[in-house]
């Protein structure tokens, strides 16, 4: 059988030989080419608050660039809010197949391949934050899967901050959930363990998917309430 | 999952976190521990049947258990089940003891074993991730006892089925290997009953494994016809039949059993993916038992099993007819010339059109393979500019199964497909193109069972095979002689009708 290296996503032998391979700002992906075409990276115009295209909402939605879900939760003042999200790509059918072949198989590997992207993207564009908090996951889940996906993102990445937001609940999935229950909920998703920590600090929360924004605002409420600055979102995906 | 190592009465044993009995004792990943004794069976200790039945022969993962951890802890003590570390070191290297990889490998920190880089196989994680820290439950499986069974079959064997059903039979009997090289459409299933017959008579276990879902599908309901008192379950990924003595399963299920089976038998040996991957080779002898029979079904051995018949390593028997008993179609070679070249210039060659005409004109549907899926979507735009109504069929196609029923029921005269559908599809009358037969992918054993799609019904034996080619190649020729041999060998036993015709010489 041709001995070569494999696509961590397809198992494809990729070809060799690429010119990526004299980039210096292309660090390996192990992703071969065919898959890295089926992603979509978000770009062009977006919502100021959320991150999401704008070409996706329909005009009559949109106010001073921000899209209406983003004017409704800023609407409820009992939140400590969110500076904003920033997502890398759109959650199109093939992203839901990667991130199903990381998150529920447990293929660590698979998810790696995002690691030098969420570490550069992080040094250039948030270098005003303290400490990056990864979106925990409840300890009933984690030992489930195994491991936090985006904790697995964050190794390489020196200001991570592990074990300081704690998830209070294990309840049913967010996916199994109505946009309006998401939305509506009053039960509080998380905890701080350590308000010392994060007293005055400036944070990023890194998630995998940006919805309806319930994780990141229930998040960054916790977080505020517990002395932090200011908190910023970024997810791989928006959706 | 960590265990710590204890000692009680002079046996060494392991017992896993969460269960209270030793105390301050240290934990550590299983994968830290070399040796995995069983515990001597406690014949005063009474065992959980639905335990026992569920893990019957079986080797899986604690997430695929529904029993409690405590239950499981009990009957390891007791000696009705084993554990063993997933990943081990074999001859210095680590392999994943649930498939046998030890290439690919992921890693992770770990929430189970607390361990920053906990090992994981890579290979066989679609069925489940076996990790450093896991576990592998097994139980030895257990006698059991079939119902009395006849077998519900009148049908009559052919001169060759015949010979090779008593040999498939004395190879169960004696927990033989045999290799049976049955053309395509030769009947291979009947060629088994029998066999299977004795081995229900003998209370084996039995497992029939194909690489296909599909065939898993269209064998079950004949086998289960054939013996109505047997409990038969199909295997294969989203099955949930309920676990039988007698199994009809895809090779990738296997990796989940271990010294299982009596009788394995296993079908098409040299398509893929079995042939090209060492994972699911190792799937079968784990499963089967050390002393168990083993039977290779193949219209086309690959060199490898070859050697082995060669060097009287294989017992073989050989069914080189049909069981209609007439020739097996050869392929008729046609030069097309540069092909590639008229199709990029959005032309499709003369001869080929002529071709299918005159097979519609037959009232023939027609299928035509090519090298590639890219090509088969090109061509398939320029039949319909051409105005003829085809379907194009290829590996990541959802509606496969769909498409070749439509076209079965003749909704529509052209199916464009790749090697895909080279095995298992049978469509009355229909003749068979291959365009581009030169390409490396259309190898000897391809291009043999690709013809064998053409006259199996016995109302419509002799069936249409034309290569389409520019330069003939050695597996064009190779597949030419390998069917003109099978029609030969049959002549001369005299078991062949429609006598003289072994195929068109070009």
């Amino acid at each position: 059988m041709a001995q070569g290296k494999r696509c961590v996503w397809c198992e494809e032998v990729m070809n060799s030989v690429s010119w990526e391979m004299f980039s210096f700002f292309e660090e390996e992906w192990n992703v071969c080419n065919e898959c890295k075409s089926k992603l979509a990276p978000i770009s062009g115009e977006i919502c100021l608050k959320c991150g999401r295209p704008l070409s996706k909402v329909k005009r009559e939605y949109i106010l001073e660039k921000t899209c209406l879900d983003c004017q409704r939760w800023v609407e409820k003042s009992f939140l400590n809010g969110l500076v904003h999200n920033r997502s890398l790509f759109e959650y199109n059918d093939f992203m839901k197949h990667v991130l199903t072949l990381y998150k529920y198989r447990g293929d660590a590997e698979v998810g790696r391949a995002f690691n030098s992207m969420f570490s550069k993207t992080i040094t250039k564009s948030y270098k005003c934050i303290d400490f990056v908090i990864p979106i925990p996951l409840s300890i009933e889940r984690l030992y489930d899967r195994g491991f936090n996906q985006c904790d697995l993102w964050l190794e390489k990445v020196p200001n991570r901050l592990s074990n300081c937001l704690v998830r209070i609940h294990h309840e049913e999935k967010q996916s199994k959930k109505t946009r309006q229950e998401r939305i509506n909920r009053s039960v509080k998703m998380f905890r701080v363990s350590n308000d010392d920590l994060i007293k005055g600090k400036t944070l990023l929360i890194l998630d995998d998917l940006y919805t309806t924004g319930t994780t990141a605002y229930q998040a960054a409420d916790a977080l505020g309430k517990s002395g932090a600055k200011a908190v910023y979102s970024l997810t791989l995906c928006r959706s | 999952m960590r265990f710590a190592s204890s000692i009680f009465q002079n046996k060494s044993f392991l017992v896993p976190e969460g269960i209270s009995i030793i105390e301050n004792g240290t934990y550590y990943p299983i994968s830290h521990f070399a040796v995995f004794e069983p515990q001597p069976i406690d014949h005063s200790y009474i065992p959980s049947h639905e335990l026992l039945t569920f893990l019957n022969g079986r080797h899986l993962l604690i997430d695929e258990i529904p029993f409690p951890l405590e239950q499981l802890h009990d009957h390891y003590m007791n000696g009705y089940l084993q554990i063993e570390a997933g990943i081990q070191l074999i001859s210095s290297k680590h392999t994943c003891l649930r498939c046998g990889n030890s290439e690919a490998f992921g890693f992770y920190p770990c929430a189970r074993c607390k361990c920053s880089n906990c090992r994981y196989c890579r290979k066989c994680i679609k069925m489940g991730r076996v990790s450093s820290c896991s576990p592998l439950y097994f139980s030895p499986a257990s006698s059991l006892t079939y119902p009395p069974t006849l077998l519900n079959w009148n049908g009559e064997l052919s001169h060759g089925q015949n010979k090779a059903s008593d040999q498939v039979k004395l190879a169960i009997q004696k927990n033989e290997r045999l290799l049976v090289w049955a053309v395509c459409g030769s009947g291979k299933t009947e060629v088994l009953f029998k066999g299977l017959e004795q081995a229900i008579y003998e209370n084996k276990t039995i497992c029939i494994a194909t690489p296909r879902t599909d065939v898993v599908l269209e064998l079950l309901p004949r086998l289960r016809k054939a013996f109505p008192t047997i409990a038969i379950s199909g295997l294969y990924g989203g099955s949930d039949d309920p676990l039988s003595p007698f199994i009809i399963s895809t090779t990738h299920q296997l990796i989940r059993y271990k010294d299982c089976f009596d009788v394995m038998i296993i079908d098409e040996v040299d398509a893929f993916p079995y042939e090209y991957d060492p994972s699911l080779q190792y799937a079968v002898d784990k499963a089967r038992k050390n002393n168990g029979a083993l039977v290779y079904l193949t219209a086309t051995p690959s060199r490898k099993i070859l050697k082995q018949v060669k060097d009287n390593a294989l017992p073989y028997v050989r069914i080189p007819v049909r069981y209609h008993g007439y020739p097996l179609p050869a392929p008729k070679f046609t030069w097309v010339g540069n092909w590639r070249k008229h199709i990029r210039k959005g032309k499709l060659p003369s001869v080929l059109l002529k071709w299918i005409e005159q097979q519609f004109h037959e009232k023939k549907p027609v299928m035509l393979f090519v090298p590639s899926i890219k090509l088969a979507e090109r061509i398939h735009s320029l039949f319909e500019e051409v105005q003829v109504d085809c379907e194009t069929v290829h590996s990541e196609d959802a509606d496969r199964v769909e498409k070749v029923m439509r076209f079965r029921n003749r909704n529509y005269r052209l199916l464009l497909t790749t090697t895909i559908l080279e095995r298992g599809v049978t469509i009355e009358n229909v003749s068979i193109g291959v365009l581009g037969a030169e390409a490396d992918i259309f190898t000897e054993s391809s291009l043999v069972q690709i013809a064998g799609r053409a006259g199996r019904s016995e109302k419509y034996p002799e069936g249409e095979v034309a290569l389409f080619h520019y330069g003939k190649t050695n597996d064009m020729l190779l597949a030419f002689r390998h069917i003109k041999s099978m029609n030969v060998e049959a002549d001369n036993r005299g078991w062949l009708k429609g006598k003289g015709v072994y195929g068109v010489k070009k």
